[in-house]
């Protein structure tokens, strides 16, 4: 181990010289993310005001389900967490929509909790203007949301059914009691949907996130870079594994692009005010992200005969997984094209994963993400590695 | 640049080098042909070749750097390939291309790569003030070598490979690109290296250095050991002759005619300067040859004897000039 620590520090010294790293890893990053949240910031609520603004147009009025929806958004507006309106039928909620007089609406159809209780397709249908992709987002994770309770709902009422001999209807309204019944645990759930990133947080992720791609390929390169200077053959020559040597390089990679984030975390805390909560969480997504990068950046950078080549590969990935992450620009939910194309980066499962924490909750909220990232990890670590070794050569 | 320099621990193998059979070929060129040779704890060995003819290949693959396609390459009793790791540490190898980090001081570099010799603590620093010494770098140790010219790039390339003071130093055309005086201590240094038991094998194109530092001799040409032995046993396997200039006055072409009856001389010949003669071996034939032009009515002032190098026997060997 100690020869592989050797390797890395001595080519830690050689980055910290060349000064590349900092303006990649952390002077850009901090230069974007300000730059953005000061242009874009106002389009993020923060933590006192209320942002959205929804209406609700029920055409099941009396149905116990329909009403259990209403007296759930009544609750998250006690919360000053949303505004509600009610609207007289779908036309004038699609008006009070289109004229921007509420961010997004829901409607509620007749027979909606009939058809519920009857165990047939129902669902609140979110009433959305294009221009808000994200408030569409949250409208449509709230209606998500409510089914899943429902459904939850419908399996608690059932088993107290059983017990007490319930018609169905009963026993939904009975289910619904027993979830309201522990208010806190749901009004979180949808809290963390709601509230997403604040602008400086938001827009730090994402330029650490973009950004460390630009310095995740290091260790590859690093290698090319021996090759040129032939200190490769040296250590080939020298009595330690060519696997080894390799690992030093993977671990270069690692250290610089965790070093990267972590750093600008930091510094983008106290100059930017980026909120990162849940600390060990946020930890273990950055190292999950890291290795996904590098792993992503070396597969294709592999590709090149020369640092240089390899440089331009990296930054070509670096822009495309950017964009496409949406480090940016929040992505529209995952219905859309590009939307279920940027789950194939890092970014898009990072970004998720830091909103999700936002909301509270710890590890078990960001378990989907961590886990995504850490076999997109995993699998393009293992083929870059598979792949480099044709460079261990002097 | 003569430090004394502690000798390596005796090594009990009979040999230090071992190679049989190596070869290797980069797509359709073969470098290397079957190669095979050895070297005894310290002695010095030279690789004579032109460019092109394999020299490199064949010491990459001594040093594990680079894999074979076939043979066998033991290093004190034990086989070496490019991922055996611990008998690599018996081998000191200055590759032809300096390999060092540029950003990096001579310092830096040499303590690096000791470390990756598996020195550390005292001992590692020691080594590096060391060598630093002998490589006279010392007053510029601090340097980042970007900052270096040619010649203390090449010594600090040298260094590198005795840091561990290893059993068999393998030096590839140590001396390309250097002056004449960072030349001179080049091959000073070498001649303390064996001094102090280290077995060396050198490679080059330049013939005055390995007739002053080899005893023993491989010519290569087109990946092949064409020929391998002293540097006499060389001369006399191909029959080279040596060349006796006589400086001379009074009955020249009498002189000569009598000279060349005498049985080992196949020329003779009166030049400007007195008599020219082509013999088999000149240092017993010299009494005679002075008795004979004495004889003659000539008197001798001088006498100079130039014994084929090993240039003619290249140029014998291959029916072309060692150097292009
Ligand atoms: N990496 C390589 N790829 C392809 N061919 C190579 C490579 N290295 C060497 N060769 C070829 O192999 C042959 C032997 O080259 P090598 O470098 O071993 O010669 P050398 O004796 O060291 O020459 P020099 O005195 O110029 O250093 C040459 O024909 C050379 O072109
Ligand atoms: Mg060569």
């Amino acid at each position: 181990m100690r020869d592989i620590a050797w390797i890395v520090l001595k080519d830690l010294r050689q980055q910290v010289r060349d000064r590349t790293i900092f303006i990649f890893g952390l002077i850009a990053p901090l230069a974007i993310a300000a730059a953005l949240s000061l242009a874009f910031g106002s389009f993020f609520q923060t933590d006192e005001a209320v942002v959205f603004e929804f209406g609700i147009s029920n055409a099941d009025a009396g149905g116990p389900i329909s009403e259990a929806f209403s007296v759930a958004m009544a609750e998250l507006e006690t919360e000053g967490l949303v505004g509600i309106t009610f609207h007289r039928d779908r036309f004038s909620l699609e008006r009070a929509v289109e004229e921007n007089e509420v961010d997004a609406g829901f409607f509620i159809p007749d027979g909606f909790s009939q058809a519920i209780v009857e165990g047939s397709e129902a669902e609140v249908i979110v009433v959305a203007n294009p221009d808000g992709p994200v408030v569409a987002g949250v409208a449509t994770s709230i209606a998500k949301q409510f089914a899943l309770e429902v459904a939850s709902a419908s399996a608690a009422g059932a088993t107290l059914a059983i017990l007490g001999g319930l018609t169905p209807e009963q026993m939904v309204q009975a289910g619904l009691a027993a979830s309201q019944a522990n208010p806190p645990a749901r009004i979180a759930s949808l809290e963390a949907e709601i509230r997403q990133l604040d602008a400086p947080t938001f827009y730090s992720a994402g330029a650490a996130m973009f950004f460390m791609v630009f310095v995740v390929g290091t260790g590859l390169l690093s290698l090319l870079e021996e090759r040129r200077l032939h200190t490769l053959a040296r250590l080939l020559a020298s009595p330690i594994s060519p696997g080894r040597i390799l690992a030093a390089k993977f671990l270069l990679s690692f250290t610089v692009g965790t070093g990267s984030v972590g750093l600008f975390m930091l510094f983008s805390r106290f100059l930017l005010g980026a909120d990162w909560v849940d600390l060990p969480a946020t930890a273990l997504l950055v190292v999950a992200a890291v290795g996904a990068s590098a792993g992503i950046v070396s597969l294709v950078a592999g590709w090149a005969r020369t640092a240089e080549q390899a440089q331009n590969f990296q930054s070509v990935v670096a822009v495309a997984m950017g964009i496409l992450g949406g480090t940016f620009f929040p992505v529209a939910g995952g219905d859309t094209f590009l939307g279920t194309l940027s789950l194939a980066t890092p970014h898009a499962w990072f970004m998720r994963g830091l909103g999700d924490l936002s909301g509270g909750g710890g590890l078990g909220v960001v378990a989907l993400p961590l886990v995504v990232l850490t076999g997109m990890a995993v699998l393009t670590l293992t083929i870059s590695v598979l792949g480099a070794r044709r460079n261990m050569r002097p | 640049m003569n430090t004394p320099v502690t000798a390596p621990a005796p090594n009990r193998s009979p040999l230090v080098l071992q190679v049989e059979g190596l070869r290797k070929s980069y797509g359709e060129i073969q470098a290397v042909k079957g190669i095979s040779f050895e070297i005894a704890p310290g002695e010095n060995y030279g690789l004579l070749g032109p460019n092109g003819a394999g020299k490199t290949t064949t010491i990459q693959m001594i040093a594990g750097v680079l894999a074979a396609d076939g043979g066998r390459v033991t290093v004190c009793g034990e086989e070496l390939t490019t991922v055996t790791t611990s008998v690599k540490s018996h081998i000191g190898w200055v590759p032809q291309e300096v390999a060092l980090y540029d950003r990096l001081s001579a310092r830096e570099n040499l303590a690096f790569f000791g470390r990756m010799q598996g020195l550390s603590g005292k001992e590692l620093t020691k080594r590096v003030e060391e060598v630093l010494h002998l490589t006279a770098l010392s007053d510029r140790a601090g340097d980042k070598t970007i900052k270096f010219s040619g010649g203390m790039r090449r010594r600090l390339n040298i260094g590198i490979g005795l840091l561990h003071q290893p059993d068999l130093l393998i030096l590839d055309e140590p001396t390309v690109g250097v002056d004449v005086q960072s030349r001179a201590s080049i091959l000073d240094q070498v001649e303390e290296m064996t001094r102090h038991g280290m077995a060396v094998l050198y490679t080059t194109h330049y013939i005055e250095e390995v007739e002053r530092l080899c005893r023993r001799v491989g010519i290569i040409d087109h990946g092949e050991l064409i020929a391998e032995g002293t540097k006499t046993e060389l001369v006399k396997m191909v029959g080279e002759r040596d060349r006796v200039l006589v400086n001379a006055v009074g009955n020249l072409s009498e002189g000569v005619n009598r000279v060349g009856r005498l049985e080992g001389v196949h020329q003779a010949g009166v030049t400007t300067e007195g008599v020219e003669l082509l013999v088999d071996d000149a240092t017993p034939l010299l009494p005679r040859i002075f008795e004979t032009l004495t004889r003659s009515e000539v008197s001798v002032t001088g006498v100079h004897v130039e014994e084929p190098d090993l240039e003619a026997v290249f140029l014998h060997l291959t029916g072309r000039a060692l150097r292009d």
